[in-house]
């Protein structure tokens, strides 16, 4: 069980008002109230793989400009394997290279906004 | 309320976002849970772990369980938002495969011991050597505890042979103020990022190393606020993408850009003629290196300056000179705040000492310096460089509060605030890090005068450079011993002979220190696995045993332990007994001793109490009339500072030149050590990543972290790439003079670098970069370099595996 609190930044006008129209209706999300294009939500998921694919699906939609993460709850223990070092040939290594090297987007707390003139 | 646990969970999150939003858009609201809830989650504040930012977050417990992160609204430093390594920092603990017992090599194998006889046996290496014995710390070390380790060497085996992992990473931060300022630390703090109007970051990528400040920086954009940010970069980054300009440039001619603005101040006459003639006096080097250099005229420093025109600065760096003019016109403007930000691109440098100082003399000679926005600011890579290494003084040639091993009234001064007798302290300054363990990996009969060393918080075997050399060498020598207090197996402890297992983070007391002069304090919230112990709880616990086998460093003047604590009632609690270990609190009891060493350099800290009400306070934290406590934002500064004199615009009250001046240095632009050439035809860099923090130690143990970015890799040029068959993914091999390395290959990824380089992230402990880097050390802070050597690339044969064929270079490397 994941449990994590979000922030959506929505686009100004019709596209961030559709993509609240869509949040609101996510199963997973309990949506707080809206702030202009701030909204704050609480994210329920089974599992840290359905979190980060739910995170990177919302990032990608339409009328999300980005989603900052505020607050994680957390009751998974780590996956880690240690590792042999200097391994055969990392890039096969487990999901390691589709992870690294496929197109989902990146993610990070801030994305650029307009320039000062 | 009685909330099923998911809607408890559901509800704090949704509380926590909330509150976050209100924040954004200025509007008052209840913050999200902080105190004891009846669900059965205790929340609490602590500083974060990772890096030197120091944010607060907040820590959820339950069922002596961390079960959830978020923000602290409360926290001036990061007001509730956090970065992806920070929500996730409660992770950090729960790794699988944590230490949970002390472990004795014997014939080879590690193998379980009781604490008893792990210190037994430090204890015997000890009193075997007791000048032979070397302590390495980092600034993960708590405030506390590197006060102990520090009191412990210097004060109690008159051994100055301790150095932390700050070394590597911010040592030449600390000679460019020392040097410039006559004492260290920045000036200004982070409310600089609210008030200037250009940041200009100087080799320092701040959206991914420091996320949060970066944030809170272009946030302002969000608010309509118009601000200026520009990247002087050797590859872009995702801190390129948000920068008005991006000045790319040819690695080492840093030092060249920075006298080309002082160049065109001179030149255009906009430099602060005020201001330098009241405020500063100008240096350059003696023919050695040294930290305070010889007097220069300010007619000597004009004529010095001439060289660096705009073009000649556009043929050594690559940049412009358009773009050159365009950074001499902003310095040139006193309508402008300008703040200026560097981390390793500066301080991991063969000239790191000179580009610290001529960053600060385009400040002073601009003017832009001791206003809300106009600052030359550091940022430091661990959450405790400032607090630890250099407040408390862990480096080899440091005392606690900025007193110097060195000079005989520092000595006698801490001899005195220690209660031991004259003359304790060696007047030796001791081994910095990269002496200390190349005398550690050489033959006890070839010069190799360190025979044993204890680590606590943190990984030689993974962050020390050239690591062949300067620590893989340890592997054949018998009659060296290795000690490393760690909370997972990492590459040191690979070849440690002993191994005891830490507390981390919330498993016990703690104070960092943050870049910004905060002072931070947390309570322990969940107990440690296994027998894992404090770090500060070791080092007393090995003073102990030192003490009781007749050590007599470990005796004060009056013959008391050197670490001996007594309760409210005056009767003496066995702290190095683990029973009896939190019978009383041994943070408090040792930060109150070390608040005694504070004042001396204008370093005040408050009562430890007041940390703990607080979320941090900047030091000099001075008492007012009234008995409160009050923080120091702008230092030198006498709108805010209450030790600049009375009516004074500013003071540098620990001015090297004792006249409350700063000083102006000169630097010329030099060549690196090692440039590419016809063998090595690339520059080779290294850095982190924003998922991972320092060896990956943590961050690797967090899915959510690891998974995110799983491996290193090596950045290339398209063109580069091409040209030699490489293709994203591809197993390539990247080699230097040391070694090399097969690691996949990333083109056009997170970052992008320029023809002729290549980039490597060091966090993976599979792949050690730092095997093939040069680690040229600057002449004055010991700091080495790690951000250029020369290297080749070629994608590697199907039949190639790991990282291999070392031993014909290492021999000619020595």
């Amino acid at each position: 069980m994941l449990v994590s609190g979000l922030v959506f930044n929505l686009s100004s006008g019709l596209a961030g008002d559709a993509a609240f129209a869509q949040l609101q209706r996510h199963p997973a999300l309990t949506l707080g109230p809206r702030a202009g294009n701030l909204v704050p939500a609480a994210l329920s998921t089974a599992d840290v793989k359905q979190s980060r694919d739910f995170h990177d699906q919302m990032q990608a939609m339409p009328g999300v400009e980005y989603v900052d993460v505020v607050y994680v709850g957390f009751e998974e223990d780590s996956e880690f394997e240690p590792s042999s070092r200097a391994p055969e040939d990392v890039t096969t290594a487990g999901s390691s290279k589709a992870t690294l090297f496929d197109s989902r987007p990146q993610r990070m707390t801030v994305q650029p906004a307009a320039l000062p003139n | 309320m009685n909330l099923p646990r998911r809607e408890f969970l559901k509800t704090s999150a949704l509380a926590a976002a909330t509150a976050f939003v209100a924040q954004r858009v200025g509007v008052s609201a209840a913050l999200s849970p902080t105190a004891s809830e009846s669900d059965g989650i205790q929340w609490d504040k602590a500083p974060c772990r990772f890096c030197g930012t120091g944010c607060h977050v907040r820590v959820g417990v339950r069922d002596g369980k961390v079960v959830a992160i978020q923000g602290e609204q409360l926290a001036e430093v990061n007001k509730g938002l956090l970065c992806v390594k920070g929500y996730h920092v409660g992770l950090a603990l729960y790794g699988k495969d944590r230490l949970t017992t002390p472990l004795l090599r014997k014939n080879g194998k590690l193998e379980p011991i009781s604490w008893d006889e792990a210190i037994e046996v430090i204890a015997d290496r000890i009193m075997a050597a007791p000048d032979k014995f070397a302590f390495y710390g980092s600034g993960q070390w708590t405030i506390p505890e590197g006060y102990a380790a520090n009191k412990f060497m210097k004060a109690g085996l008159s051994n100055n042979h301790i150095d932390p992992n700050a070394r590597l990473c911010m040592s030449s931060a600390v000679t460019g103020y020392l040097s410039v300022y006559g004492v260290d630390e920045p000036a200004g703090c982070y409310d600089d990022f609210d008030k200037c109007d250009v940041l200009i970051l100087w080799g320092n990528n701040m959206a991914e190393m420091h996320p949060v400040l970066f944030s809170r920086f272009i946030d302002r954009r969000m608010r309509g606020e118009k601000v200026m940010l520009i990247d002087l970069t050797t590859r872009r980054t995702r801190t390129s993408d948000f920068a008005d300009e991006v000045l790319l440039f040819k690695p080492h001619s840093d030092l060249a850009i920075a006298n080309g603005i002082a160049h065109l101040l001179l030149k255009n006459g906009t430099y602060d003629k005020a201001f330098v003639e009241k405020h500063c006096n100008f240096r350059k080097d003696t023919s050695e290196p040294s930290l305070n250099g010889q007097a220069m005229s300010f007619e000597e420093y004009r004529a010095a300056m001439e060289h660096y025109t705009p073009e000649e600065v556009e043929r050594i760096s690559g940049v412009p000179a358009a773009k050159i003019r365009l950074l001499g016109e902003l310095f040139g403007r006193r309508d402008l705040r300008i703040t200026s930000t560097w981390c390793m691109g500066f301080n991991q440098h063969s000239r790191g000492t000179n580009i610290n100082r001529l960053c600060h003399g385009i400040h002073l000679l601009s003017g832009h310096i001791g206003r809300p926005g106009d600052a030359p600011t550091s940022l430091t890579g661990q959450p405790s460089a400032c607090g630890t290494a250099r407040e408390v003084g862990t480096l080899c040639h440091f005392l606690p509060g900025g007193r110097l091993v060195a000079k005989a009234e520092d000595r006698a001064d801490a001899e005195k605030l220690w209660n031991v007798p004259a003359g304790r302290i060696n007047p030796k300054i001791g081994y910095h890090t990269v002496l200390l363990w190349e005398k550690f990996c050489t033959p006890s009969d070839k010069g190799g005068d360190i025979q044993t060393v204890w680590v606590q918080v943190t990984n030689p075997g993974q962050s020390l450079p050239n690591l062949h050399k300067l620590f893989r060498g340890k592997k054949n020598l018998a009659d060296k011993f290795l000690i490393v207090s760690d909370v997972y197996p990492t590459a040191t402890t690979e070849l440690a002979d002993l191994v005891l297992p830490s507390a981390l983070w919330v498993e016990k007391n703690g104070m960092f220190g943050n870049s910004e002069r905060r002072t931070q304090q947390w309570f322990k919230m969940v107990e440690p696995p296994g027998q894992a112990r404090d770090d500060a709880w070791q080092t007393i616990a090995v003073a102990r045993k030192l003490f009781e086998r007749g050590h007599p460093g470990m005796k004060d003047k009056d013959g008391r332990f050197l670490f001996a604590v007594s309760d409210p009632s005056g009767k003496e609690v066995p702290v190095w007994d683990w029973e009896h270990y939190y019978n009383v609190n041994v943070d408090k009891i040792l930060f109150e001793e070390y608040r005694t060493f504070t004042r001396y350099k204008h370093k005040d800290l408050a009562p430890y109490d007041e940390y703990v009400k607080a979320r941090g306070l900047r030091w000099p934290v001075v008492q007012q009339a009234d008995g409160s406590w009050r923080e120091t934002k702008f230092r030198f500064s006498g709108f805010d500072d209450p030790y600049v004199r009375k009516g004074a615009e500013f003071q540098f009250y620990h001015s090297v030149t004792k006249d409350d001046r700063a000083l102006i240095w000169f630097a010329p632009y030099e060549k690196a050590t090692e440039e590419p050439d016809e063998e090595y035809p690339f520059w080779l860099c290294t850095g982190r990543v924003l998922e991972h923090w320092h060896t990956g130690t943590l961050t690797m143990r967090i899915p959510q972290l690891s998974g995110s970015v799983p491996h290193a890799y090596v950045e290339i040029h398209p063109e580069d790439a091409a040209e030699r068959g490489i293709r994203s993914g591809d197993s390539v091999i990247v080699k230097t003079r040391r070694g090399e390395l097969k690691l996949p290959a990333w083109i056009n990824g997170r970052a992008k670098v320029p023809r002729g380089s290549l980039f490597i992230p060091f966090f993976d402990e599979r792949l050690l970069v730092n095997e093939i880097t040069l680690g040229d050390p600057d002449p004055i802070s010991k700091e080495p370099d790690y951000k250029k050597c020369a290297a080749t690339i070629r994608k590697a044969a199907p039949s190639e595996h790991g990282s291999v064929s070392r031993s014909e270079i290492n021999s000619a490397n020595g």
